[in-house]
């Protein structure tokens, strides 16, 4: 080994010999050039002044002014952006309507990026909305769109606002015109009330699906938004069901004999992957959701569950006992090539693939605690980003940067579950508020 | 909720985004600058006039604080791979006059929008510290024409 590593030194040695001799032949630069490395920066959320959308009067006054706040704290919730306040601004929101940015009033309060806007209702009685974004550090102009819709859906527009200017300023897709379905909690522990309950990102515009008659359990969004499934008791009989969201039909999925759980979509929507228990064992399956056939992807003698598909399709991580310990293990989307990804102490469950694919999140229950992490597919840099009492479920925001799970505290007669987001560095923890006890969260693609 | 999303219609642009100041000499800098030389920590390429090396104190000092205003975001997916070279040139009192994006690099800052925001960011940290903190015993004005164009080479290695 060390002879190779000797022998590759050498062959560095010789290539850049090589390249030196090159660099001297090439054409030389006709002035000297000063040459500088940055090789560390800090990281901070980025000063950005939102400035009022506030219209002249009455309604869409009112509306601009919401719009702002919306857009202020979807930034800030992030994580990467620090909006400034508004008190300290030198510049008008009349101005900048007006004119263009006075940049060095923007920098003597520390912006580096602004935003303007404004909200107007036209005569047609709908809301346009037009926004603009600078970058102040370099005095340029960034990105401008403009958007009408109803009055009503004016909190949506603010979303897909903060969203575009998240993605201008991190080059990367936002996550604000989201929502979040989990199941909804309360009652004493011995006869708990379960719903289907659905919001906002950011905890607005709440909702009940179901009335809690029968026991719902791990909710997942189709990649349209539109559709849920679930694992619902009905006549005491766990079988996955499918929730459309805009008609509030439910319908049992497949017929299976068994009794299904932890079911999730294709990437494409067109499969539902599930377990069946039967007869003491657990395998995987999937259902063709055009032409209701079942097709059998794992048969060991262990328990196999919660898959969760790659964003391309091509392959599903699952957790199984097969190997003596619950662990995570990754195969083709037809079942073959099965490997083991986690060799970890403790028990790792709920695998969820990262939207951008290049992570698989879970939770690891190790004695008394558990705490939600992150590997990558090929099963190393695997990370904790936190840890508690009982912390479980991950769920990726659409853009592979947030995760979202519950937390359950002891309080002095039962337990307390919220929903949390943290980043993939496992910073910026913050809570999600609902308006009873909280688990199992499942966060949507963009709405479409 | 359809109504809702029927309701929301994404428009045009209100007015075409202008170029950045990543993009806005960019073809000034293609025409006017050959092949950017291998890079190193701090170093002056050799050319027809004497090398100006500063020193180790010198340069500390310009890393200094351009590092303190590089805000880079180390979350996003390939973090590692955004490395981008910046060519500025800066006037006799120090102020940056010009900051642009190294011709190499234009290929993939026009086809990938997380290269593009982090390029900005380094823009950004470049323009944020001007004037530079250039140590005037070193960069006088004899020296000028020596260090009137400075190449930062941001690679965010060491923040992983």
């Amino acid at each position: 080994m060390k002879a190779t590593k000797r022998l590759l030194r050498g062959i560095a040695g010789v290539a850049g010999a090589v390249l030196l001799a090159l660099g001297v032949a090439a054409p030389l630069p006709a002035r000297a050039e000063l040459r500088i490395d940055i090789t560390r920066g800090v990281v901070e959320p980025l000063p950005i002044a939102i400035t009022s959308f506030a219209g002249a009067a009455g309604r869409e006054a009112q509306i601009g002014r919401d719009m702002s706040n919306v857009i202020s704290a979807d930034l800030e919730r992030s994580g990467l952006f620090r909006p400034l306040n508004p008190q300290g601004f030198l510049q008008t929101p009349e101005q900048l309507r007006s004119g263009e940015p006075r940049y060095q009033d923007w920098r003597a309060i520390g912006a580096q990026a602004l935003v303007a806007g404004s909200a107007t209702m036209q005569g047609d009685g709908r809301l346009k909305v037009d926004f603009r974004l600078w970058d102040v550090a370099a005095g340029q102009h960034m990105a401008g769109l403009s958007y009408t819709a109803t009055p009503d859906s004016w909190r949506r527009i603010a979303h897909i606002v903060a969203d575009a200017v998240y993605k201008r300023l991190t080059g990367e897709d936002g996550y604000f015109d989201t929502r979040i379905v989990y199941i909804a909690e309360s009652g004493p522990a011995n006869a708990r009330l379960k719903r289907l309950a659905i919001m906002d990102q950011d905890g607005e515009n709440h909702s009940f699906l179901t009335d809690g008659k029968n026991l719902v359990l791990t909710p997942r969004f189709s990649p349209t938004a539109q559709e849920i499934t679930y694992m619902s008791f009905v006549n005491k009989r766990p079988r996955v069901y499918l929730f459309n969201i805009d008609s509030g039909r439910q319908e049992v999925l497949g017929d299976f004999p068994g009794m299904t759980f932890a079911p999730r979509f294709s990437p494409d929507g067109n499969k539902v992957i599930m377990s069946m228990a039967l007869n003491g064992n657990t395998d995987i399956f999937t259902l063709d959701l055009r032409t209701r056939r079942q097709t059998q992807l794992t048969d060991s003698p262990g328990i196999d569950t919660a898959p969760s598909y790659s964003p391309d399709g091509s392959q599903i991580v699952f957790e199984s006992d097969r190997g003596g310990s619950q662990q995570l293990y990754v195969m083709g989307a037809d079942g073959s090539g099965v490997k083991r990804l986690t060799f970890g102490q403790g028990r790792y469950a709920t695998p969820v693939w990262s939207p951008r694919g290049d992570l698989i999140a879970f939770t690891r229950q190790q004695g008394s605690e558990f705490a939600v992490g992150v590997i990558r597919p090929d099963g190393t840099g695997e990370r904790i980003l936190t840890k508690a009492f009982h912390v479980e479920g991950p769920t990726w925001a659409p853009n592979g940067r947030v995760l979202a799970y519950f937390k359950e505290t002891p309080t002095g007669g039962g337990r307390s579950a919220r929903l949390y987001t943290i980043d993939v560095t496992g910073v910026n923890e913050r809570r999600v508020v609902t308006p009873i006890d909280a688990s199992d969260p499942a966060w949507s693609p963009l709405i479409p | 909720m359809q109504n809702l999303l029927r309701s929301v219609q994404n428009m045009k642009p209100s007015q075409p985004s202008q170029p950045s100041a990543a993009s806005n000499q960019r073809q000034q800098t293609a025409a006017a600058n050959p092949p950017s030389p291998p890079s190193g920590a701090a170093r002056a390429s050799e050319g027809p006039e004497r090398a100006f090396k500063p020193s180790g104190q010198a340069i500390d000092a310009i890393r200094g604080q351009v590092s303190k205003n590089w805000n880079f975001d180390s979350g996003r997916k390939d973090a590692n791979s955004m490395v981008v070279e910046i060519r500025i040139e800066v006037a006799r009192d120090h102020q940056v006059i010009k900051a642009e994006i190294d011709p190499q690099y234009l290929p993939r800052y026009r086809s990938d929008s997380a290269f593009r925001a982090s390029a900005d960011a380094a823009i950004r940290a470049i323009m944020r510290s001007s004037p530079l903190q250039l140590l005037p015993q070193e960069f006088t004005a004899d020296t000028y024409e020596k260090w009137r164009t400075i190449v930062f080479k941001f690679d965010p290695r060491d923040m992983f």
